[in-house]
């Protein structure tokens, strides 16, 4: 136990360590043998005993520090709260690597301006970014869950299903990302989330750059993984859309074999591999029994030529989903043309609503579209509108974030407040394709208009009870789509009419077993509950949107989509 | 975790150290392992600098492994002296060999104290919330965020195995975060790089003993 260590290379970790220099643990852990891969692993521990010794802030800026999530050489991920808003928050701060290192702060801040550009499901939400003195902080949604890196290793590579699944929601992210005229940079499964209820998400912009702005670096454009990067940028040439596109395609290579197409100890290695061109693994060899058309697909986003690769994430995404619409095991949950989808196609306003509806029907996990020209009269004045969807839980409303699980028996609840009179339809749609008109409902006594500056609480109420709707059965995903229009819209009245309501005290599905309960409705209950006369809302509502935190002024027809995760009972 | 304290065979049992003279910058020339001596000789101005010394340097280092909730200002630093206190009051069982050995003596009187808090917040449970503002995971220390109670109990021991130069080294460096040229004086090493190299090397071993847990 106690001769001297000399192995030159744990004595150099152990020093960085010491000094609190940043340590690169994955690429380490790669280049040493495996019997000092648990010696190694230790040490990664103790650098965590001595980051505890720095000072961790106690707070930064409004935000107070609970804890520290990661670190690298670009600055520390802090699970932090806002005090204002009474919510966790990833706090990402960036810093010199060392006192007096070199520093740029506007550098800094660009990466959350970039983020800022992107409104997407699949892409973390920056909520607020600021610098203080010589440190640029970053807030973002927190997001509980695994990394996809750490769930490979955690539970081995998945299957090819479902990491098309996977690659078809990081698709639609990276086509937001490339809208707005940004490259990621750095798609890897390090940086995508899988959050508990299921929610892919697209995380640090780190490296991520303008499009517009295409600098020519004469040191190379080599930011990013190596092991993820393009092979033309190991030659020299700029990160381009299509280097994003091969990035994804290592991701997906790696999700169903835990492995790379092309490997190597350090970046050198990885590059002259490329160059050398055979040592390029197939996913064929390394996963003899995935399906032909997924092999196909994601071989073809690791083309070496970049004009063989998809054009754009779209592209890509198409071809998944050829792929996953194939597969047996999951036709059931794509085959359904969403209704909802139809109706407003069929009343010629899907132009309006196609931003949250993507080709296949399904929508985003949740997210706010105000849309400027409805199927009804364009009213020039602006009104101003507040929702949320809550779940109650022994009486009491609790908010419900865009993405959160379900389960058989919850009951939910629209908090709805407009300026005006308006005109208000819920529609509840699961990925099972079944479809609700959940407010109005014919034969009570909450209808439309619903008067304004009023906290109203749908579905409503009778007598003395308070309605809610209940989870009746399971439905992969909710979505909820709310209309509101200060003008009465016969159009809405007729297509909406043909919905079947939920009816009262509907049997829950949970006690039918086995697939019968997948065949049944989603959210297809109403159930009540009696509110004391001194009682009325026990929770005043927050009145927030998802996305923003305050009401939001709209201008005819409003139309917001949330959706949660309803799985089905295990 | 540790659970049962190391003490040394002294090195110097009979050394003797005179208090220098009224002015302050004497006293602040002292080493700490020089007011350690003459605070056992009952000289409470050595125990009042001792105090004032560690006071801030253990705070730090208890604050990320106390649960939030027990991690205010007043509650920590009140912690950190109550133990140098402890500590001070029961010199004359303790004959150290150098300031370092001092210093991981108050750090392991300082980590049992923060178990038996641990523990008692454990029995308190989720119903009895301390008072004033809670953060999510009150109950749970930075360290154990940050490795997981079980790593950190291996730690523990492992850290508790090793040679006593080596686990005061550790501390020293590693959780309280010295700097090098005071652990050259306290470890009454030759120079930096000596020191530097000996931080590394009880690194390494500590991290080979952890792996071998």
């Amino acid at each position: 136990m106690h001769e001297e260590p000399s192995d030159p290379q744990l004595l150099s970790i152990a020093g960085s360590i010491s000094d609190r220099e940043p340590v690169d643990w994955d690429d380490l852990r790669r280049q040493l043998p495996a019997d000092q891969a648990a010696v190694v692993d230790q040490l990664r521990f103790v650098e965590s005993v001595a980051r505890l010794g720095e000072e961790t802030p106690a707070s930064w800026g409004p935000y107070a520090i609970v804890g520290e999530i990661g670190r690298g050489a670009f600055g520390t991920v802090y699970r932090a709260y806002d005090s204002q808003l009474h919510r966790e928050v990833a706090l990402k701060v960036i810093r010199p690597v060392h006192p007096g290192a070199p520093f740029d702060p506007e550098h800094a801040l660009d990466e959350a301006r970039r983020l800022a550009r992107v409104s997407h499901p699949n892409v973390v939400r920056v909520f607020h970014a600021d610098r203080i003195d010589d440190e640029v902080g970053m807030a973002m949604e927190l997001i509980p869950g695994d990394t996809l890196d750490a769930l490979v290793k955690q539970r081995g590579p998945f299957s090819a299903n479902e990491a098309a699944l996977i690659g078809m929601d990081l698709c639609r992210a990276l086509a937001a990302v490339h809208g707005s005229d940004t490259l990621h940079g750095d798609v890897k499964a390090h940086n995508v989330m899988r959050g508990a209820g299921g929610r892919i998400t697209l995380t640090d912009f780190g490296t991520s750059k303008d499009l517009s702005r295409q600098q020519l670096r004469l040191d190379g454009d080599f930011a990013g993984t190596p092991l993820y990067l393009a092979p033309e940028v190991f030659k020299g040439a700029p990160r381009t859309i299509a280097s994003d596109i091969y990035s994804l395609g290592v991701l997906l290579f790696y999700l169903v074999s835990g492995t790379y197409p092309v490997d190597g100890a350090t970046r050198t290695e990885v590059g002259r591999r490329h160059d050398q061109g055979g040592a390029r693994r197939l996913l064929r060899d390394v996963r003899p029994d995935v399906p032909d058309d997924f092999v196909r697909v994601v071989e073809q986003a690791l083309a070496e030529d970049p004009q063989a690769r998809y054009t754009s994430a779209g592209a890509f995404e198409g071809a998944l989903s050829g792929v996953v619409s194939r597969s047996p095991s999951l036709t059931r949950v794509r085959k359904p043309a969403l209704l909802v989808a139809g109706l407003l196609l069929l009343a010629g306003i899907a132009a309006f609503v196609a931003p949250w509806r993507d080709r296949d029907g399904r929508g985003p996990d949740g997210g706010v579209t105000v849309v400027s020209e409805p199927p009804v009269s364009t009213p020039t004045d602006s009104y101003l509108v507040d929702a949320a969807v809550y779940r109650e839980v022994d009486g009491v409303d609790q908010r419900l974030e865009p993405g959160a699980r379900l389960s058989i028996g919850d009951r939910l609840a629209l908090h709805l407040h407009t300026s005006v009179p308006a005109y208000v339809y819920v529609v509840n749609e699961d990925d099972m394709g079944d479809s609700y008109l959940l407010f109005p409902i014919k034969g009570r006594t909450d209808t439309n208009p619903l008067p304004a500056g009023t906290a109203h609480r749908l579905p409503g109420s009778r007598a003395n009870e308070q309605l809610s709707w209940q989870v009746t059965s399971a439905g992969i995903r909710e979505h909820f789509l709310i209309f509101v229009t200060p003008e009465p819209s016969p159009t809405f009245d007729r297509l909406f009419g043909s919905l079947p309501a939920p009816a009262l005290d509907a049997p829950l599905a949970v006690k039918i077993p086995g697939p019968a309960v997948d065949t049944l409705r989603g959210i297809g209950g109403l159930v009540a509950t009696t509110v004391h006369a001194d009682q009325g809302m026990r929770h005043v509502p927050a009145y927030s949107t998802a996305l923003a935190p305050s009401e939001e002024t709209a201008h005819g027809l409003w139309v917001r989509q949330i959706a949660f995760e309803n799985p089905p009972p295990r | 975790m540790i659970a049962a304290v190391h003490l040394p065979r002294p090195l110097l049992p009979d050394m003797a150290i005179a208090a220098p003279g009224p002015g302050d910058e004497h006293w602040e020339a002292l080493n700490s392992f020089e007011l350690v001596l003459l605070a056992k000789s009952g000289d409470d101005r050595a125990r009042d600098l001792l105090i004032e010394r560690y006071t801030t340097r253990l705070q730090r280092w208890a604050h990320g492994r106390l649960p939030a909730s027990a991690r205010g200002g007043h509650e920590t630093h009140d912690l950190v002296q109550d133990t140098l206190l402890q500590v001070l009051n029961n010199l004359q069982k303790f004959n150290p060999r150098h300031e370092g050995a001092f210093q991981g003596y108050v750090r392991t009187i300082l980590a049992n104290r923060i178990r038996d808090l641990a523990r008692k917040w454990g029995r308190r449970g989720a119903s009895d919330p301390i008072e004033g503002d809670e953060l999510p995971g009150h109950g749970v220390s930075p360290l154990d965020e940050a490795i997981g109670a079980e790593t950190r109990a291996r730690y523990e021991a492992a850290l508790n195995r090793l040679r006593p130069e080596d686990r005061e080294l550790i501390i020293a460096r590693i959780e309280l975060g010295l700097p090098y040229k005071e652990l050259v004086d306290m470890f009454e090493k030759p120079s930096v790089s000596a020191v530097t190299m000996a931080v590394s090397r009880a690194v390494v071993r500590l991290a080979q003993e952890m792996s071998h847990a």
